[in-house]
């Protein structure tokens, strides 16, 4: 047991798998470039960079692959075993040693970005404003009600927890502060509603008339837009049921015991600690085209009642209470001359954001040590030559 | 590795089975709950199905003058649908999605009365009946005019006649006069249909114009609120030539607008040939979309549907303000009245607005489809709205 584990470590550690990583790295990053022409970029980076094992087609030739957070792993722990524990530690490798730490500070930066994260967008007209922002692919279904003061009380169910009810078997959720329990079904990742006629038949419910038609799923994964069908059974059984869908103009309200409630299928909403309302939104285009050159967002940032304001404009974005707000794209794209035009902010909350900073820090430090010593120990020889 | 390893790492992977929080299959319970104000513009609650959908406005408004105002006593347990440009009035019968009854007014005189019966007689599978056939058949009240009465059983094949449905029963009410034609249709399973035989004359009885809201009997406020009226259909066929249904256009020379077609803003007869013809039908909503439509278009031509890829590849023109599919199908066609035309050539352009589908479709003898292709793309080009 003992030889099987000290083998395992020397694999591990090996200067050897290291080279195999960083090369299935850049092989995983060109087949992961190439596929975008097929498919859009958030369905690459699931099946490239998120995941641990792929397979990868070239023509009818399947390729099984490992992904990229398998290799990432991977090298992470060869970084830690064999740059850190079996690397000779004296001032000659010091440099080294530090260069390594960066490099592992990298990865646990990935893994921090990769698990704990949120992106999304918040896109306002001039005048607009919003304390919540929204993924670009996420979906959730929100069960609320609305309490005095103009509060909501909201009931959130991950897209997980019904994304596999893609038949007419639900998926039950049920919560004990809530009056009745929810039931999905017929969850389609792209559909929309259709009003039904009596020409034609439908394999899926029909409430009030209207039905979910599935569509091809887009290439471009944020231009889905899912549906379901919801049930809500309250107490005695008592039945309604509805249509979910995600462009819909307003959520399914539902009276159960005398109270009215709201079932909503959306992009996850995320909400921020403070307002941002969008005061002016400024676009620059090169002279005599259409092209944009500059587009900037002046806006006013509202928390505990005092209001800032800050300008957001590309490579300089708002960072505040762990949230980043960069100006990300505007529209609409077909508006007129004098139309008025929304402002497009990519928010994201990210734990680790200055760690890759921070990592390239350290790791500059470390080759500067490295090559200090390699060019104080080649004066020295040479001196004493 | 050891024996006791294995035993070892099957009671890992079992443990970590046992300690997943959910069962796959059974209730899961809503962990996430928050409470929060939320500020800005949110949608509001208490909406229709209809009104989530974004169908309760399929065109453009029209004043209740020029819709003139229709309302009506909904039968009980009956559903309104949206409406569409064909259809001015719109129900679900019962809550049985098998059964709809539709109200239809047009300008003119629609075809006519026997022009109309025979055709619903075709889509029921029966032979066509004649005008003293007609003369003798019963009335009742439509719009508040007396209406022929027209009860047919038999197969249902559809619209496009490509459905076959045994046991159905269409009961349906026509008028021609006062510049109108007006029609009441219902459709459905025949035990459906003579349970609401009743409902549906009483429907009828009860349309009548001017008043602002229907009476539901439900005590709600102005429930079809929202509901096109505009009955598209009508306004384009008094209209001027070069415009009608909020469309206007510049008619290419040699080309020559016809009499009124029912579904059509606009008919052209292209040269000399009968067989050739121009027309814009303009509908609410996608009405299918594009691509299903221009395969229908094919499908009417003896061809293939186009996969995802080919319709990405079709022609795009400008037209109306944004991007028009065109597409060019070679066959043998066969319209919707099972007319066939050998060596034909379908020239299409679908274009989608933000509350309607226009659809222009050149259909003729090839060459002289080929002949008018660049009047055909000039003339989609020159659409506007408003005229």
């Amino acid at each position: 047991m003992r030889s099987i584990v000290k083998g395992i470590g020397q694999v591990l550690s090996s200067f050897g798998l290291s080279c195999v990583l960083l090369i299935l790295l850049a092989l995983l990053t060109w087949l992961g470039t190439l596929e975008q022409v097929h498919s859009g970029l958030f369905e690459v980076q699931k099946k490239y960079f998120e995941s641990f094992f792929l397979v990868h087609h070239i023509g009818s030739v399947s390729i099984p692959l490992p992904g990229a957070n398998l290799v990432m792993c991977v090298l992470g722990v060869n970084l830690l075993l064999g740059g850190i524990i079996r690397l000779r530690r004296s001032w000659d490798t010091a440099g080294v040693l530090v260069v390594h730490l960066g490099i592992v500070l990298l990865l646990v930066a990935s893994f921090i970005k990769a698990y704990h994260s949120q992106e999304g967008h918040l896109t306002l007209y001039e005048g607009q404003r919003a304390n919540v922002y929204e993924s670009y692919y996420r979906w959730e279904v929100a069960v609320g009600h609305t309490l005095p003061g103009g509060r909501v009380q909201e009931f959130l169910v991950p897209q997980e927890d019904f994304a596999q009810a893609r038949g007419p078997a639900p998926a039950v959720l049920e919560s004990e502060s809530l009056p009745f329990h929810l039931e999905l079904s017929h969850f389609m990742p792209n559909c929309r509603p259709l009003p039904k006629g009596p020409m034609f038949d439908v394999a899926v419910p029909v409430i009030d008339g209207f039905f979910l038609q599935t569509q091809a799923l887009q290439k471009e994964a944020e231009q889905n837009v899912a549906g379901a069908y919801a049930a809500v059974v309250g107490p005695g059984g008592t039945r309604t049921e509805g249509v979910l869908w995600g462009l819909e103009s307003g959520p399914w309200t539902v009276d159960v015991a005398g109270e009215s409630w709201t079932v909503d299928l959306r992009h996850e909403r995320y909400p921020m600690p403070f307002t941002v309302a969008l005061d002016v939104f400024t676009k620059e285009e090169h002279p005599r085209t259409n092209m944009p050159s500059k587009f900037s967002s002046d806006v006013t940032v509202t928390e505990d009642d005092v209001a800032r304001p800050v300008k957001i404009e590309m490579n300089q974005p708002l960072r505040d209470e762990g949230l980043v707000l960069y100006q990300a794209s505007w529209g609409p794209s077909n508006a007129a001359p004098g139309d008025p035009l929304f402002s497009t902010l990519s928010v994201v909350r990210n734990p680790a954001d200055q760690l890759p900073l921070y990592a390239c820090i350290v790791i500059a430090v470390g080759l500067l040590l490295h090559f200090s010593r390699k060019v104080l120990g080649y004066m020295q020889s040479e001196a004493r030559r | 590795m050891s024996t006791k390893t294995v035993p070892f790492l099957v009671g890992l992977i079992v443990l970590a089975a046992a300690c997943s929080d959910q069962d796959a299959s059974g209730p899961r319970t809503i962990r996430a709950e928050r409470t929060w104000t939320p500020v800005g513009k949110f949608a509001p609650p208490g909406l229709s199905t209809a009104e989530r959908f974004g169908y309760t406005r399929n065109l453009p408004q029209a004043t209740e003058e020029d819709a003139g105002g229709l309302t009506w006593n909904l039968p009980d347990g009956w559903t309104e649908l949206p409406t569409s440009s064909m259809r001015q009035a719109n129900f679900l019968v019962l809550g049985d999605e098998r059964a709809e009854c539709y109200l239809t007014v047009l300008s003119g005189e629609g075809g006519g009365l026997l022009a109309n019966v025979n055709r619903w007689r075709k889509q029921m599978g029966l032979e066509p009946t004649d005008e003293q056939t007609l003369a003798s058949a019963p009335r009742a009240t439509l719009l508040g005019e007396p209406a022929l009465l027209v009860d047919l059983e038999g197969t249902w094949s559809g619209m496009s006649g490509d459905a076959a449905s045994d046991g159905y029963r269409l009961v349906g009410l026509l008028a021609v006069g006062g510049g109108q034609a007006r029609f009441l249709k219902m459709i459905g399973p025949a035990e459906r249909i003579a349970d609401q035989k009743l409902a549906f004359l009483a429907l009828a009885a009860s349309f009548r114009e001017g008043a602002a809201a229907h009476d539901h009997g439900t005590g709600e406020a102005d429930p079809h609120a929202g509901v096109d009226m505009s009955g598209a259909g009508i306004s384009g066929f008094g209209a001027p030539s070069g415009s009608a249904e909020g469309l206007s256009w510049t008619t290419p020379a040699g080309w020559h607008e016809t009499d009124p077609r029912p579904m059509r803003a606009v008919t052209f007869e292209i040269g000399a040939d009968p067989k050739a013809e121009c027309y814009v039908v303009q509908l609410g909503g996608t009405a299918g979309g594009a691509f299903a439509n221009i395969n229908r278009w094919r499908g009417q031509m003896g061809q293939s549907a186009l996969s995802d890829a080919e319709f990405q590849s079709l022609e795009r023109i400008s037209m109306l303000g944004t991007q028009a599919v065109v597409v060019e199908v070679l066959g043998t066609y066969t319209g919707m009245g099972d007319d066939l035309v050998e060596q034909a050539s379908l020239l299409g352009a679908v274009c989608q607005l933000p509350q309607a589908a226009i659809f222009v479709k050149l259909i003729g003898p090839r060459e002289l489809v080929d002949s008018s292709r660049q009047d055909f793309i000039t003339f989609c080009q020159s659409l506007g709205q408003g005229g």
